[in-house]
């Protein structure tokens, strides 16, 4: 079946498989940030935006984004980047895989809510799994570059 | 590994309801369940162009599209005002914000799963399913019955409860409930929804009076496990059938106190 999205800011037009997942088809047009991880909606390193809302997109059909926006790590790098430094300044990034959908879901956060409490992150980021970390060092890595902004 | 044949995005909810009428034919809602599946589907249904992703407020209820998320009825301010927050409490600890933005509230009604915050949730509320073809039925009386392939519409939910409030108790945060409470003053009764039992939430209705009175003589404990022996409870992985009924004592009490 043929669909068209809007990746990172640029038209894709594809013939898809019925039950491709948008996991597979973000990957197979190069946007290798978004992990195959868990594989049954647990984890959040597959998350994407779609028209700005962050989801799994391991779980989610590829034929149902048809017409509508989808945006990566690969399409908010400068934002991802000053976020990123931070968490990595507390050690927290490690083995990095857990990274990609964290920072996306850090950025979802901060655009629906620019000043969130301590609470608040850790309840908007409990679907994003770390094997290294404890989390703390996300959390003050976030509330470092929140701090900066506000310098 | 699931396996989709054919992908149907349903123009109306006509095309939705004949396409049910073919054998195996599944509605995709969030489709996190469906995708843990190890089979074939010939026809997989779309809904999401169909406007059911909509809660509206009337002077008598609450109408919740079956395509609405369940962070829609988690940050949904006048539903949860209405609800005193319990819908909002219900739904916060189910995976995270992600996949509460694609898993929907018909999806978590009609699989029937006996772990179901909303199922627990909207029973006390005393919910009614507003189906394509078999047209309303009352989430009580859906439970009770046969499965059945139709077209979930929506969901109302009437604004007869004067208090609610929602408990479960979860091994870790994004877990399951190793059970779940949820208990509704609608006018003289009190609905108590005992869940994830591990089974399928249950209801009882007692009189407001009897708790009251229960309340006044400092018999509340004996009361309390007097409703509780009246559910039925199994052990799992989760937790023992045992340390489940302690919870339900434990958890009926604490919505009580709020409720009284």
């Amino acid at each position: 079946m043929n669909i068209s999205i809007n990746l990172n800011g640029k038209i894709i037009k594809d013939d898809i498989q019925p039950g491709l997942t948008l996991l597979e088809f973000v990957r197979s047009h190069g946007m290798k940030s978004v992990k195959h991880g868990c594989d049954t909606s647990n984890c959040g390193a597959c998350t994407v935006l779609l028209d700005g809302m962050p989801i799994l997109s391991c779980s989610y059909p590829a034929a149902r984004a048809d017409g509508h926006e989808v945006t990566t790590l690969e399409g908010v790098q400068d934002e991802a980047l000053s976020i990123g430094r931070f968490i990595a300044r507390q050690g927290a990034e490690q083995c990095g895989f857990c990274n990609p959908g964290y920072i996306l879901n850090t950025i979802a956060l901060l655009r629906e809510n620019p000043h969130p409490t301590d609470d608040e992150i850790r309840e908007y980021l409990v679907g994003n799994l770390c094997r290294c970390s404890g989390y703390d060092g996300q959390l003050r890595g976030i509330r470092e570059y929140l701090n900066s902004l506000e310098k | 590994m699931l396996r989709i044949n054919e992908y149907v995005k349903a123009d109306s909810p006509d095309e939705a309801a004949d396409l049910l009428k073919k054998k195996n034919t599944v509605i995709i809602g969030g489709m996190h369940w469906v995708k843990m599946q190890e089979k074939d589907i010939p026809v997989a249904v779309d809904i999401s162009a169909l406007g059911l992703d909509k809660i509206t407020e009337t002077d008598s209820e609450f109408v919740i599209g079956s395509a609405v998320t369940l962070r829609q009825i988690e940050t949904h301010i006048v539903l949860n005002d209405f609800a005193r927050n319990a819908i909002a409490d219900a739904v916060k600890g189910i995976v995270g914000v992600q996949f509460r933005n694609t898993a929907t509230v018909g999806g978590s009604i009609v699989c029937r799963s006996g772990f179901s915050d909303v199922i627990t949730t909207f029973l006390a509320l005393d919910a009614t399913l507003h189906f394509y073809c078999e047209g309303d039925i009352r989430l009580c009386d859906f439970l009770g019955r046969e499965r059945f392939n139709d077209l979930l519409m929506s969901v109302s939910i009437p604004k007869r409860a004067e208090k609610i409030t929602y408990k479960s108790v979860r091994l870790n945060a994004t877990d399951f409930s190793v059970l779940n409470v949820a208990v509704a003053l609608c006018a003289d009764k009190l609905r108590i929804v005992v869940g994830a039992r591990p089974m399928i939430a249950k209801l009882i209705e007692v009189s407001i009076e009897d708790a009251l009175m229960a309340k006044e003589n400092s018999q509340i404990e004996e009361y309390v496990n007097s409703i509780a022996a009246e559910y039925d409870y199994e052990s799992n992985m989760r937790g023992s059938k045992e340390y489940r009924e302690h919870l339900a004592r434990v958890l009926i009490t604490r919505a009580l106190e709020e409720i009284l």
